[in-house]
């Protein structure tokens, strides 16, 4: 993916690019608005992580200036600003995310992952497979290896995100937001209750693991190499 | 509703003592007046009746019976309609002369009544009559019409009944107009401070310009809003400059522990780095709590306040918290009606049913009872979560919203103390009561929502000017 990091923060800004270069992306830098501006007008990037406190044009109107010229591509918000009402007008001028500093670098790389690969929805889509487990969009059922698996709506929607971002590593608080609408941090391990009682139905008594456990991150669902 | 509201304002009330005080001065005043009339009239009929009597009596001294029966036979034949009238009539009652009626009258002066003059139209008016025995026991009486007095006396009541009725219905009318006033001025304050409260930081109550009380009042009211919120976007610029200033090298701290943690040359080092992360990210959850208690209760939250389906909410938190309860082995009971709407905030109102939630099942054993039932009445929402762990001690209960509080028994478990402090905050901003009760055994804590609509307010709620990053 072609990402842009606008950040005025030398040290965070050089974190965040190497990091994402790492995990084998392009990445560029600005530390201005106006500069951000200016090259993403020009250059097609795949992706925008924006913060919100920078000299020149501020986030906020940076995003709006680019949705007013038809840029389309995903903005994630990476700011200090994490009052509720900062995240609904970052989300109201055009952002696709919003992450709040400190981060942590594997929630910043499992949203951007989502982020680059958003779903098209597309009419078309009717199920979604990976290895032998399949959800059937339509009739909103599951299957592995043919056989049938009873879901609670609550766990479909568990899976088909988790399939939506099949290889991916999804965290605790994206699938609170996205599975639940639910936007806080909570103290107890209520995802991993929730992601272990869909473990036990999609992979006990089956062949290969899905649902991995990602150690300090999340989940991943993917396939046997 | 307007008229008993009307009837229940200080200023008609008053009114209304105003009127019954002008309602008897009015009445003392034609009293008063009546009598006075009355004396005089009776005094000046009383002297034409004297008059007569003497010349009457000079007749009788002059020419005895005979010629006072001529002079009052006389007298009625000039004027046979009034207004003297006169009567003579021996010791035997038999009348000698006159056109009254033979009645035992005795002396003195006195009224006759018109049934008793002897009535012909039943029109005639009373008589005021002078009596006196003659000294060979015959008896004369001379009287006058008295309808001069009756017309006085009928003037004074019609004016008295107009004059009352005026004064009552002016006692009233000014009343109801003042007391309408003042309450549609009342009303206009309570409107913008309800708007106020519901989150409109902006708007202030209009003044008249008529510089009287009530500018006075409202020009102090708006003031003390001016105060109030500039310290809440102090306090909104101080957590800003907190988020900016220190966030910002909590930031670079937390990427160089990552950093150490991603060099690690041994598992000893890595697992250094990973405690260090932990114990950060404990903090930064402790000061991001603080920060967002310090943020709700800047209120900047209710700018963006909306119906939120609270039934949804309810069963969303349901759904979150049944499979935890059911994996530490407690029983989670939820009972929630459908489509209950409240005026709040999602995330919040979500942030608040959690804590709750989490705080009843993280202090109740395995094998406890959590409940979440909900119950709806047209004046009040109550949410109760319940639990049968071991409970708040009564006069522990006020001190459990304090932050950082930790009740004795619970300083094991882990926590920041900031749950609690939280949910209150989030109460407040939505005018939502908590309430901490004994659930015999375990703790009831239970939200009361105002019904919704009472917290809507009239106009649509500006937004908050966005802050200048």
């Amino acid at each position: 993916m072609k990402i842009l990091v606008i950040e005025d923060d030398a040290e965070t800004a050089d974190y965040v690019a190497n990091g994402l270069r790492e995990e084998g992306h392009l990445v560029a830098s600005v530390a201005s608005g106006s500069e951000a501006l200016t090259i993403a007008m020009e250059e097609n990037f795949d992706l925008l992580i924006v913060d919100r406190m920078i000299p020149g044009l501020d986030g906020l109107r940076l995003v709006r200036a680019l949705r007013v010229a038809d840029r389309d591509m995903p903005v994630l918000f990476l700011t200090a600003l994490g009052a509720i009402e900062d995240r609904v007008s970052g989300l109201n001028a055009g952002g696709d995310d919003y992450l709040v500093k400190p981060f942590a670098f594997s929630e910043l790389a499992a949203r951007v992952a989502a982020l680059g690969r958003r779903p098209r929805m597309t009419a078309t889509e009717v199920s979604l497979r990976v290895h032998d487990l399949e959800l059937d969009l339509l009739s909103r059922t599951a299957r592995r290896c043919g056989e049938l698996i009873d879901l609670q709506p609550r766990e479909y929607r568990l899976l088909e995100y988790l399939m939506r971002h099949a290889g991916q590593v999804v965290t605790r608080t994206m699938l609170l937001e996205h599975v639940w609408d639910l936007y806080f941090d909570p103290r107890t391990n209520v995802v991993e209750t929730h992601v272990s009682r869909l473990r036990s139905k999609v992979d006990k008594g089956f062949g290969p693991e899905l649902i991995h456990t990602v150690r300090g991150s999340g989940y991943c669902l993917r396939g046997p190499a | 509703m307007v008229l008993p509201r009307l009837l229940r304002t200080s200023s008609f009330r008053l009114t209304l003592a105003y009127a019954g005080l002008f309602g008897a001065s009015v009445f003392i005043l034609f009293g008063v007046i009546y009598w006075a009339t009355d004396i005089y009239i009776t005094r000046s009929l009383d002297a034409a009746v004297d008059s007569d009597f003497t010349e009457l009596g000079n007749s009788l001294n002059a020419g005895g019976h005979a010629l006072l029966a001529d002079q009052i036979h006389d007298r009625l034949r000039q004027m046979p309609r009034g207004p003297m009238h006169y009567l003579l009539q021996d010791r035997n009652g038999n009348v000698i002369a006159g056109d009254l009626l033979s009645l035992d009258h005795g002396s003195g002066r006195f009224d006759i009544a018109p049934n008793d003059r002897g009535s012909h139209t039943g029109h005639e008016p009373p008589v005021r009559a002078r009596g006196a025995a003659l000294s060979d026991g015959d008896y004369l009486l001379v009287g006058i019409d008295a309808h001069s007095r009756e017309e006085m006396h009928e003037l004074i009541l019609r004016a008295f009944g107009w004059g009352s009725a005026i004064t009552l219905i002016l006692a009233f009318g000014g009343g109801a107009l003042l007391s309408g006033g003042l309450l549609r001025r009342i009303e206009t304050i309570n409107r913008a401070v309800r708007d106020i409260m519901a989150g409109d930081f902006s708007r202030r109550i209009p003044v008249r310009g008529a510089d009287d009380e009530f500018d006075h009042l409202v020009t102090s009211l708006n003031a003390m809003l001016d105060r109030i919120q500039s310290s809440m976007e102090s306090v909104r610029q101080v957590s800003n400059d907190i988020a900016h200033d220190l966030r910002t090298p909590l930031t670079r701290l937390r990427q160089r522990l990552e950093r150490a943690q991603h060099r690690a040359k041994s598992p000893a080092e890595w697992q250094t780095a990973a405690d260090c992360i932990a114990e950060m990210d404990a903090i930064l959850d402790t000061f991001g709590a603080l920060l967002r208690i310090a943020q709700i209760e800047s209120g900047a939250a209710a700018c963006h306040f909306g119906g939120t389906d609270l039934s949804y909410l309810l069963r969303t938190i349901a759904e979150v918290y049944e499979p935890m309860a059911d994996e530490k082995g407690q029983s989670f009971k939820a009972e929630i009606p459908c489509s209950l709407t409240v005026w709040g905030d999602r995330e919040l109102l979500g942030q608040m049913l959690a804590n709750i939630i989490e705080n009843a099942m993280k202090h109740s054993p395995p094998g406890a009872r959590i409940g979440l039932v909900t119950t709806a009445s047209p004046t009040e929402i109550k949410v109760a979560v319940t639990d049968s762990g071991p409970g708040i001690p009564a006069g522990e209960r006020s001190n459990v919203f304090r932050r950082f509080y930790r009740i004795e028994s619970s300083r094991s478990t882990p926590g920041s103390g900031l749950g609690l402090s939280l949910v209150e905050a989030i109460a407040r901003l939505h005018q939502v009561s908590v309430d901490l009760a004994d659930n015999d055994p375990g703790l009831r804590v239970t939200l009361g929502f105002p019904p919704p609509g009472s917290i809507h307010t009239t106009r649509p709620v500006q937004r908050a000017p966005e802050p200048i990053d």
